[in-house]
């Protein structure tokens, strides 16, 4: 190995080499006084000595190649920038989905994990939390699970030398670990008994967690963690890395679940379960169905709010289905994409090269005639084809890995997972090789019919008609239609995304959303059992200090809400037995001033009063889809409400107003129903405060007045919450138009090198036409036009690929239909477009010869 | 015991040996190598430019040999040849080789 590098770093330097060694010898000579034999002799054994033998011929021929390409660099930059990125798309999309869709999560043989989750099918509830008693039997009674975990995810409040923090937390029970297959670096997980009130004070926190606020401090364990205002004991440190959720930010502390018997409706867990060795999910889903029959026939589990059916049953669904079925349609679309790309730096390489056959024929021919042999000028044509593909290659390896790096460093988004992005080499071979053989296929094979007898002699005088010639201009048609038709394909794709995202950008919210910076403050249940009053003091603090006009309170925020809602009672009704909609409604509490503040309006009615923050009126104020939904014909002002089912005690509050629709949970979905309280009236844990944003940097100030152990969280404009809503869509529609821009120059210089060259060929019959009195128009026309029959047909053939990609996006397409036969034919158009514009630059560049100058050249 | 591998031919290799033996000593000229050679074989061996300059050179490009140009104490510049730790080892081995084959040789023209 170190000889043959010693040898190549002689390859440049050899004259060098050759000069000392005369020296050298002159040196000797003048020593010694006389000749030192034969000098050329001595100089031809050294070259012997420094040659690299085979390799050497392959790298001059190498070198040959690099400069021939180097003599048309927009050629080679075309040819090995066209494979590259195709050979790049394919690659970084193909590592990506495999780690997501097929590697191992980073969990023990975590292909046997199944999420455990009842639902209310009758209540439009596909997922519901399942009950500490739900979950102890399907512990008890399943045969089909290794064991069943439970988990909850829920935002805790840390305390910390004085100063509180909110901290992504998960309560789980004691098997959950080893269901999983994690394990602690220090102390240990929680046991079995610690799930049970009166040691239930215990905290497991994550590697990074004890790094960044425990200062990794080797006596940790034992020591005392202030969580919602209770001290916990600190008796582990998870693994490395180690981190378990279905959605949202990793959990930093983990807590115990409690998992005292309970009503049969308390609870709010959800279950990970590992299947026996062996045991299928299919045969896992029947036993749960049983499971939950049994249930059903015992306890009359999963009724509804009124006592009736729930439509109950439980499911089991792979985790990994869980973890990333949701950005599976993504992934999909874009290896389609990827893989159009690559198709097209293909076609493009290949009509890249077939613009050179003439010129690299006539070459091959000369050298042939000046006595290479057949051998070397083979291999040189296959060299030479190879290289830009080669080169594509390399850069596309570089592209690659930093891609998957910027996606190992970025914050976890939609595609959460432990596993660092891998480049999958296979995936990259493949692409590689298949655009290497591209390259030989198209960039020698062609020249190389110049080895056929009496071809060398025709190739020599002006290859005109030979037989490589004509299969060439029969390839020509079909090359471009395969180009138009792979344009098509991804800029159709790509217009329906952006139809889809101005679509969602267009919908109003139906509140105000410039100019106000929102956050969240909890009040743990520590500090004061009902949270009300302390919100009450928020307020009056909140008012004073930033005015009262500027700021209010609000327990939900636009686009913040999952979907769903809570069953509410209409007084005088049967539950269900009227409206359109089912009879669940968001819940809005809210402060002083909201609909002012947030320029909700107001329909009907009045909005809240002061009076009603600080005495029990009963009042509630509804939005339009509920009034319209559950009293069609009349108003609902004077009608009175109750969440939940009627009960003894309860108050029943009276509606004294209707509000426009606001957007509480995803752009995409329309409005709920939504019933708002005065906050005071119906008080809640966790609020936001909604400020305008000239007051935005006192409001923190503000927090910590009026409570400094009680951290203000989630600072966000509320135009950041809007943006942050249309995030992926937006991300979905820049990748496609990355995608469908790349096709559009890959495509465009394609056809215009193809159209140069075919021009420049038919210069003379043009020459001779133009001649005859044809105008420039005329002969243009005629190429043009030789085109747009091939587009027309790719570009028909190209918009059913890009109807196949857009099923797969019809997903996240919104307001737009993956059919929409105006995106196609604008696609369509587009692409053919380009074709005609580029071959008439192309043609145009050809024809600006002067016709008497081509005719006397021949 | 391992038997020796060393090609009977061995002769050509010789120079290469008598190469690394004279710059184990000191570092030399290309002159002032053959010179060596020639003095410590009494005259016997001379050897020819034509053999080497293309074995130093293949020596070192094999790494066993290094080369730097400095200047004489005449003050002319010329290229001097310098044993590399590779060729310390390669020298030690092919001295053993060599005493193997020349006492099997003298065997075989000598029989006890």
């Amino acid at each position: 190995m170190g000889e043959f590098w010693r040898k190549l770093t002689r390859l440049g330097r050899r004259d060098e080499l050759a000069e000392r060694l005369h020296e050298e010898l002159q040196f000797h000579v003048d020593r010694k006084g006389s000749e030192v034999g034969n000098r050329a002799r001595i100089l031809e054994q050294a070259y012997e000595v420094w040659s690299l033998g085979r390799a050497e011929q392959v790298v001059a021929d190498l070198r040959y190649a690099a400069r021939a390409l180097g003599r048309s660099p927009a050629f080679f930059a075309l040819a090995a920038i066209g494979t590259g990125l195709g050979v790049a798309a394919i690659t970084a999309v193909v590592s990506v989905s495999d780690t997501v869709l097929v590697r191992s999560m980073p969990y023990r043989d975590a292909d046997r994990l199944v999420v455990v989750s009842d639902q209310l099918l009758k209540l439009d509830f596909p997922r519901f939390p399942i009950s500490i008693a739900n979950f102890l039997d399907y512990r008890a009674q399943n045969r089909v699970f290794e064991d069943v975990a439970a988990f909850e995810p829920r935002a805790l409040t840390v305390t910390m030398g004085g100063r509180a923090e909110r901290v992504a937390g998960m309560m789980a029970s004691a098997n959950l670990l080893a269901v999983l297959g994690g394990a602690p670096a220090r102390g240990r997980w929680f046991d079995p008994p610690e799930n049970h009130r009166g040691h239930m004070d215990v905290a497991v926190v994550s590697y990074s967690y004890w790094q960044s606020h425990l200062g990794s401090a080797k006596d940790v364990l034992g020591q005392s963690l202030v969580v919602n205002d209770q001290p916990y004991r600190v008796v582990g440190v998870l693994q490395r890395g180690f981190a378990f959720r279905l959605a949202g930010d990793a959990p930093e502390i983990w807590l115990p679940a409690g998992l005292d018997a309970a009503a049969r409706d308390a609870g709010n867990l959800q279950a990970v379960a590992r299947l026996k060795q062996g045991v299928t999910l299919a045969s896992a889903q029947a036993q749960m169905h049983v499971v939950a029959a049994d249930l059903k026939q015992r306890y009359h589990a999963g009724m509804g709010p009124h006592g009736e059916d729930g439509g109950y049953d439980a499911v089991a669904i792979p985790l990994r289905e869980e973890l990333y079925g949701a950005v599976r349609p993504t992934l999909y679309a874009l290896a389609g994409a990827s893989a159009i790309l690559l198709l097209l730096g293909l076609a493009n390489t290949a009509l890249l090269w077939m613009g050179r056959a003439a010129a690299r024929r006539k070459e091959a021919a000369v050298r042939l005639a000046l006595g290479a042999s057949r051998w070397r000028v083979g291999q040189q044509l296959v060299l030479e084809s190879l290289v830009p593909s080669l080169v594509g290659g390399a850069m596309a390896l570089l592209m690659t890995l930093a891609a998957l790096a910027a996606l190992n460093s970025a914050p976890p988004g939609e595609l959460a997972t432990a596993d660092r992005f891998a480049l999958d080499y296979r995936v990259f071979g493949f692409a590689l090789m298949l655009s290497a053989t591209a390259g030989v296929l198209f960039g020698a094979l062609p020249v190389g019919s110049v080895f056929r007898a009496g071809v060398e002699g025709r190739a020599l005088m002006q290859d005109r008609g030979g037989i490589a010639v004509r299969s060439e201009s029969r390839l020509r048609p079909v090359m471009v239609a395969v180009q138009v038709g792979l344009v098509c394909a991804l800029l159709a794709p790509a217009l329906l995304l952006m139809q889809s995202l101005a679509a969602l950008e267009s919908i109003d919210l139906g509140v105000r959303t410039r100019n106000l910076v929102t956050g969240y403050v909890s009040v743990p249940p520590a500090r004061s059992l009902d949270p009300a009053p302390w919100y009450r003091r928020l307020e009056v603090t909140l008012h004073a200090q930033l005015g009262s006009g500027n700021v209010t309170l609000a327990s939900v925020l636009p686009l913040s809400h999952g979907s769903g809602g809570d069953p509410f009672s209409i007084e005088g009704r049967a539950f269900g037995a009227s409206g359109t909609l089912p009879q669940f409604s968001d819940i809005l509490r809210v402060g002083q001033g909201y609909f002012d503040l947030m320029q909700v309006r107001i329909l009907s009615g009045r909005g809240f009063e002061a009076r009603d923050f600080v005495e029990p009126t009963h009042v509630t104020v509804v939005n339009a889809t509920l009034a319209k939904a559950f009293w069609p014909r009349e108003s609902p002002l004077g009608k009175r409400v109750l969440m939940g089912a009627p009960r003894p005690g309860a108050d029943w509050m009276t509606i004294v107003g209707t509000v426009a629709d606001i957007h509480t949970t995803q752009l995409s979905e329309a409005p709920v129903p939504q019933i708002y309280f005065p906050y005071t009236q119906f008080p809640t844990r966790t609020m936001a405060i909604i400020a305008d944003t000239r007051r935005g940097a006192d409001l923190a100030q503000a927090v910590r007045a009026a409570d400094p152990t009680v951290p203000l969280f989630s600072v966000r404009t509320m135009e950041e919450r809007v943006a942050q809503s249309v995030e992926r869509p937006r991300l979905r529609a820049q990748v496609f138009s990355a995608y469908g821009g790349l096709a559009f120059l890959l495509a465009g210089f394609g056809i215009y090198s193809m159209a140069v060259y075919s021009a420049l060929r038919r210069q003379r019959e043009f020459a001779l036409r133009a001649a005859l009195g044809a105008t420039r128009e005329r002969l243009l026309a005629a190429m043009v036009g030789g085109i747009l029959g091939p587009a027309a047909i790719g570009a028909l053939g190209g918009l059913a690929g890009a109807y196949a990609i857009a099923q797969t996006m019809h997903a996240f397409l919104y307001g737009t239909k993956a059919s929409s036969p105006g995106v196609y034919l604008a696609a369509a158009l587009v692409a053919m477009a380009v074709a005609a514009l580029t071959a008439g630059l192309g043609g145009r560049r050809a024809l600006s010869a002067d016709p008497a100058e081509v005719l006397r050249g021949e | 015991m391992a038997r020796t591998t060393t090609d009977p031919s061995l002769m050509p290799g010789t120079l290469d040996l008598m190469i690394l033996k004279t710059l184990s000593r000191t570092s030399l000229h290309g002159y002032g190598i053959a010179q060596q050679i020639k003095l410590s074989s009494d005259d016997v061996l001379e050897v020819e430019e034509g053999s080497l300059y293309p074995a130093l050179q293949r020596l070192e490009v094999k790494g066993l040999v290094d080369s730097e140009w400095r200047m004489t104490p005449h003050n002319r510049r010329a290229r001097f040849y310098r044993l590399s730790a590779a060729g310390r080892k390669r020298l030690v081995a092919a001295e053993a080789d060599f005493d193997r084959l020349v006492s099997a040789v003298q065997r075989v023209l000598r029989p006890a």
